[in-house]
């Protein structure tokens, strides 16, 4: 199983990753009409600056995760590979996932009464965001590979 | 968005110019945007430098980099010196009388062996308003078929807007923009293709106007647009649909101007009536709330103005497109009114009638569409072929016009460098560049201005107007239809036109900036069309219906002409050619400052494509069609949509480049109603091409 | 080995899936008198809101019992027999098992009121209840939902959807005691207010009073308050609270206080045999001792770590967190931790924007996060979470800028372990 990891020390908070999401998760598919869409489009991997710190938040398809245990409808669960994968049809918007996470990687889409994250694109190559990472700040590897090189 | 900002390194090599207290004042003819220039002249008389004309109303002296570029790319090596004759591959020097008399003796042997359809012109770059009218007259004596500039720019936009307005040229000038209280451009990037002009829009901007800015790519002029509308490629017409459609439902368009000056609303509305906010989001990728928004603001903003550029007019959806923004337009009742109407650099003021008596007109035997043309020169039908221009570039299919080329009988070239196709030619035959030349330059505020001739004339470089003359008189034809300089050409033209018989050279230089046209013999110049409310149409309307009664037919761009029946799975991507204004018409290859600016052709892609092919930028990156393929460096920008690549055309393998042309990789494909050749939106795929190296 | 789980709910659920994933050869046998699927039983209110099919209530496919190779039998477990490790049920079958978990829930419970046997009175809890209502809600125009805590506010959801009028009545000061405080509820019942509903707090209901319908049976016809309010309608909801349903571990020595007391491996005081869920009282995670916490997550941690233990493999339970989530006319509000601390203990970070319905507590004491709330805007919540289940030192600076703004990564706080 590939996940995407992030490495803050590469990072320098362009946000790429961000606009990469939200193009690929619209429903135009486009850069610039995305953040005309009604309701705008949310990024499944989110940036934050404090001070001279840097951290993307994004699903870690945690081997125990507590989104699963949380979830109240079976909506989240894991897939055979290992993920963990949220079935937009079961869930109801309760907002249990987005209570437990402590990556905040769950995100709540209010309109729909549903929440989101982080699905590795799997319809793509690379996910748009690793690819938009130009820093190398993110990867998409097994958790072996991303051990032996860091 | 770091990757889209150009190179802007200008004149590295640049010599001190020598002092010139005398500049001489032109108006540019390269894109029709009729910008004001001073031309700084060494003491031989030749060109060292090109300014903006500060005194020209219009472009208040910005121009762009192409006719700076002049002062290079004229005394290039690639220049034509002297006519020269191909003996057994290699070109030979010979002398004017000798060319002439060589090909007087071809073309009449071609008129009599196989008549007057066996020889045909393609001259798109016949030069100014001197050689255009004897290129004129002489045509009309030997019955000659001219094919122009326009099936590869604008034939769709022209015979479109001429169906519905009854002329195909722009009905406002664009400095109107600045009293009109929205600016709708649509598949334009004029911030590039017309950047000297393009101060209006940022001007007009300044006093609010809303920029409205619908197209594929995020473009220099998208960057400064109040509103960017990202749009699918080929899909503008189905937005265009939609805007008609909520506009009609909700009764925002001028009702007195639809019932008292056009015709066809109902089958109009009946045609768009499929067109939901919804369908049209799907199809064009733009949320139906923003197509909302923007009909609104189109209805509410008045008087608006539209200018469309080759991003819908040289598509193979062309006429859908076009007939639903300007019909657009019309219902808004945008029309004849100042700050409202459409911008184009079609500057059509119709043609001088009866210039030659009927007995001496000569018809041609055989007429072609653009498209046949292909095929006619392939069969043999075709045995000779005047080329003032350069096919084997910028038109489509380049490899097949060039062996096209290659088979027929005798080929002439009247050009000013040695190109891709005056290699293929028999004859080539040095030409005098514009401002070499005098004559008339319309531009795209619907103005003639009058340029005097700037520089010296180059080597043994003759006009087109002595060309045909001269030739004429070769083939034993009457010459006295022709003018002999190009003032002369003007007085023979006004007065055979109705339209421009007020304009003479005289006033045309007492007024800055010009004289709009038309404009009658009593001297009452009109800088907007239809302000009376009459139509050239035969109804005297505005038609917004075809003549078949289907107002518009969407066509979809995977099953347009040149995409029909390809396999998708084959060809996933969309390929496009867009124009910087640098690299604007094939001359622009000859200049080292150009070369500077944007160094290697190169293709733009989005990184999610990139990293599906595994290119990084810079890259090589084979492009393959239906009709070939080719090798382009990457440049990967966000600022093209995903699955589309866009690159620059008119690169030859005959220029400081060798670059096969970009036109190699589309195929002889016409918009069915407007009759444009394609030049974008054709399907394509790509792959990272390994080991080549930059 | 043989397992063997009463119950058929989060707990179990997950339990069995635990003890699937680390020993495929056990024989895994469920019990639960509801024989179905096992569905949720917090989607009860979104079934009777008409928001989700009933197929939608469950939690896992039809194919779930054959996939993870479970014995399912629907059933009643009577009795323990702990020395011979057996379990009774009501058909007489004895089922033995080498490792027991118990996982049989709470039900609701209320004091007596008079009344109560009528028609058109109900409790929400499974999904046969829920069923009950959604039959009878055609008939009702106003309903009375006795109890303002979470059951209760999501019960008066799914009425409301209906289109009944629905009449909260509460007997605490303010809306959902145990995970909110009086400025969030009040942002709460203003929402509430604004949607029609009618909220009465610091009220009992006294009796409910009937008619006899057209059958002969007495029917709701309204309620009388302790403020001696005469409501009339035609349906009443009792949703006070839960009991652990210990019936079934009576006489086997299984030690039993509010709920059945385990230890932090989940073990009760008889050896094999586990409880987990609404029945257990476990380690409770900031005020030691032992709780009954009756919530989702906390039923399948404890599920879980009840598997792992069952087994083979030693894992302890961190203690119970109190957690919750609701929905409220759209506005979400998550809380966890201790909420609400005596005056003078601690520090409280607040920032309130009724306006935006926004609202946002946390609540520090001996330099660590041990509480918060948050109305509005959530996203994040789980990173303010994670860090009250860490009890690391937090930087005030920091929690007073996440007051405002969008809570991202706890990552940013010095990662200290308790004591340091």
């Amino acid at each position: 199983m590939q996940k995407i990891y992030y490495q803050a020390k590469h990072c320098d908070g362009c946000l790429a990753c961000e606009v990469a999401c939200i193009e690929k998760k619209s429903l135009t598919k486009s850069l610039f009409m995305a953040k005309m869409e009604q309701p705008v489009p949310k990024a499944r991997i989110s940036f934050e600056k404090f001070g001279n710190h840097y951290w993307a938040s994004i699903c870690q398809n945690c081997v125990e995760a507590m989104c699963v245990g949380a979830c109240m409808t079976g909506a989240m669960q894991y897939s055979e590979t290992g993920e963990v994968v949220h079935n937009l049809e079961q869930c109801v918007g309760c907002w249990m996932c987005v209570m437990v996470c402590p990556f905040g990687a769950v995100v709540p889409l209010e309109d729909a009464k549903k929440v989101s994250k982080c699905d590795l694109c799997k319809d793509e190559k690379t996910p748009p965001c690793v690819v938009a990472c130009t820093r190398k700040a993110l990867c998409y590897c097994t958790p072996e590979d991303y051990e032996n090189e860091g | 968005m770091g990757f889209y900002v150009r190179p802007k390194s200008l004149g590295l090599n640049s010599k001190p110019l020598e002092p010139d207290d005398n500049l001489r004042t032109s108006i540019c003819c390269l894109c029709n945007g009729g910008c004001g220039l001073k031309v700084s002249l060494d003491h031989e008389g030749k060109v060292q430098a090109v300014f903006g004309d500060l005194d020209n109303p219009y472009n208040k002296g910005k121009i762009c980099a192409k006719p700076m570029e002049i002062a290079q790319t004229l005394y290039g090596p690639y220049r034509v010196e002297y006519p020269m004759k191909k003996v057994d591959g290699k070109f030979e020097r010979i002398t004017w009388d000798e060319a002439l008399k060589l090909i007087a003796q071809k073309y009449n042997h071609y008129i009599q062996e196989s008549g007057t359809g066996s020889i045909v012109g393609i001259t798109s770059k016949i030069g100014g308003s001197y050689s255009k009218l004897a290129h004129v007259i002489f045509s009309k004596l030997t019955g000659m078929v001219n094919y122009g500039t326009g099936p590869i720019c604008m034939e769709s936009e022209f015979n479109v807007r001429k169906e519905i307005f009854g002329n195909g040229s722009s009905s406002g000038p664009l400095s109107d923009v600045v009293k009109s209280k929205i600016l709708l451009i649509v598949g334009n990037n004029c911030a590039q293709t017309k950047a000297g002009q393009f101060h209006w829009i940022l001007e007009a901007k300044r006093q609010g106007t809303k920029i409205v800015v619908i197209d594929t790519r995020f473009t220099e002029t998208a960057q400064v647009a109040d509103r960017f509308i990202q749009i699918r490629p080929g899909t503008d017409g189905a937005l265009g649909m939609a805007l008609l459609k909520f506009i009609i439902e909700n009764d925002l368009y001028d009702q007195s101007f639809v019932t008292e000056h056009t015709n066809g609303f109902e089958q109009l509305a009946q045609a768009v009536e499929s067109f939901s906010l919804e369908r049209a989001a799907d199809i064009t990728g733009v949320p139906s709330n923003v197509i909302q928004e923007l009909a609104r603001d189109l209805a509410s903003r008045q008087p608006g103005m539209l200018f469309e550029g080759r991003g819908i007019v040289c598509v193979n959806n062309a006429g859908a497109s076009i007939r639903a923004f300007e019909d657009l337009m019309s219902i808004l009742g945008n029309v004849g009114k100042e700050g409202a109407g459409i911008i184009s650099h079609i500057n059509n003021y119709g043609s001088a009638k009866d210039l030659i008596p009927k007995k001496d007109v000569v018809k041609s035997d055989r007429k072609r569409s653009a498209e046949a043309l292909y095929q006619a020169m392939e069969e043999g039908e075709i045995k000779m072929l005047f080329i003032a221009g350069n096919p084997c570039v910028n038109w489509p299919d380049s490899r097949r016009m060039t062996k096209a080329i290659q088979g027929l009988d005798f080929v002439v070239s009247h050009t000013l460098f040695l190109d891709d196709s005056a290699m293929q030619a028999d004859i080539v035959l040095p030409a005098t560049h514009w401002l070499e030349e005098a004559g008339v330059q319309a531009s795209v505020h619907r103005v003639l201005q009058w340029k005097d001739q700037a520089a010296a004339t180059y080597a043994e470089a003759r006009s087109g107007g002595d060309l045909f003359r001269q030739l004429a008189k070769h083939m034993g034809l009457e010459t006295s239809y022709f003018p002999d300089s190009p003032q002369k050409a003007w007085e023979l033209e006004r007065t055979h036109n109705k339209s421009i018989e007020g304009i003479t050279v005289e006033r045309m230089r007492k007024t800055p900036g010009g004289v709009h046209f038309p404009c009658s013999e009593d001297g009452q110049e009109a800088e907007r069309l239809y302000e009376s409310g009459v139509f050239p149409t035969t109804s005297g309307k505005v038609e917004l219906a075809r003549a078949n009664d289907i107002a518009i037919e969407y066509i979809e761009v995977f099953d347009s002409p040149g995409n029909q029946g390809v396999s998708r799975e084959k060809y996933p991507y969309l390929l496009s050619t867009n124009k910087v204004a640098s690299h604007y018409h094939t001359i622009c290859q000859y200049s080292n400052w150009a070369r500077e600016m944007e160094k290697q052709p190169y293709v733009e892609i989005h990184p999610q494509t990139a990293a599906e092919l595994g290119v990084i930028d810079g890259e090589q990156v084979r492009l393959e069609t239906v009709t070939g393929s080719l090798v382009l460096s990457a440049r990967i920008t966000l600022s093209v949509p995903r699955g589309y690549f866009s690159t620059q055309p008119y690169f030859g393998l005959h220029s400081p480049y060798g670059q096969t042309p970009a036109n190699s990789l589309f195929p002889v494909a016409v918009d069915p109603v407007g009759g444009n050749f394609a030049n974008k939106n054709i399907m394509c795929t790509a792959k990272a091409e390994r080991g080549q190296g930059q | 080995m043989r397992y063997l789980i009463i119950g058929n709910s989060a707990a179990g659920i997950f339990a069995a899936e635990t003890i699937r994933g680390l020993d495929s050869n056990g024989k895994i046998t469920m019990i639960s008198k509801e024989d179905c699927l096992p569905y949720s039983r917090c989607l009860t209110s979104y079934f009777l809101g008409k928001e989700i099919s009933e197929e939608g209530m469950n939690i896992r496919n039809k194919d779930f019992y054959t996939q993870t190779g479970i014995d399912f039998r629907g059933g009643n477990a009577e009795r323990v027999d702990s020395d011979y490790k057996c379990v009774w049920l009501d058909s007489g079958e004895k089922v033995g098992y080498d490792k027991l978990l118990i996982a049989t829930g709470a039900s609701p419970f209320s004091p007596p009121l008079e009344g109560s046997d009528m028609k058109g009175v109900f409790q929400l809890r499974t999904s046969a209840d829920a069923k009950a209502m959604a039959e009878f809600a055609p008939k009702v125009k106003t309903a009375v939902v006795m109890g303002a805590g979470l059951v209760g506010l999501k019960g008066a959801h799914g009425l409301h959807e209906l289109g009944i009028k629905v009449i909260v009545v509460g007997s605490a000061p303010y809306l959902m005691r145990y995970s909110t405080d009086p400025e969030s509820s009040e942002i709460l019942i203003r929402l509430l207010e604004n949607d029609g509903y009618r909220i009465l707090l610091n009220t009992k209901a006294e009796r409910i009073l009937g008619e006899r319908n057209s059958e002969g049976r007495m029917a709701v016809s309204g309620v009388v308050l302790n403020s001696g309010e005469h409501i009339p309608c035609q349906m009443v909801l009792k949703a006070i609270g839960v009991r652990p349903n210990v019936q079934l571990v009576e006489g086997s020595g299984v030690f039993v206080n509010k709920g059945i007391v385990v230890d932090e491996e989940m073990e009760t005081h008889v050896k094999d045999i586990y409880a987990a869920g609404d029945v257990a009282e476990a380690d409770d995670f900031l005020q030691g001792g032992k709780s009954v916490s009756a919530l989702w997550p906390t039923a399948t941690e404890q599920g879980i770590i009840a598997g792992y233990n069952m087994a083979g493999v030693k894992r302890s339970y961190p203690g119970a967190l109190a957690l919750n989530s609701a929905v409220i006319c759209g506005v979400g509000l998550i809380s966890a931790g201790i909420m609400n601390l005596p005056p003078g203990e601690g520090i409280v970070l607040k920032a309130v924007e009724p306006k935006r319905n926004f609202y946002r507590k946390f609540v520090i004491k001996d330099g660590r996060l041990i509480g918060m709330i948050m109305v509005g805007k959530i996203e994040g919540a789980g990173i303010l979470s994670g860090l009250i289940r860490k009890k690391a030192k937090v930087d005030l600076n920091y929690l007073n800028y996440l007051l405002t703004n969008p809570v991202k990564y706890q990552g940013y706080f010095p990662v200290g372990k308790g004591g340091e």
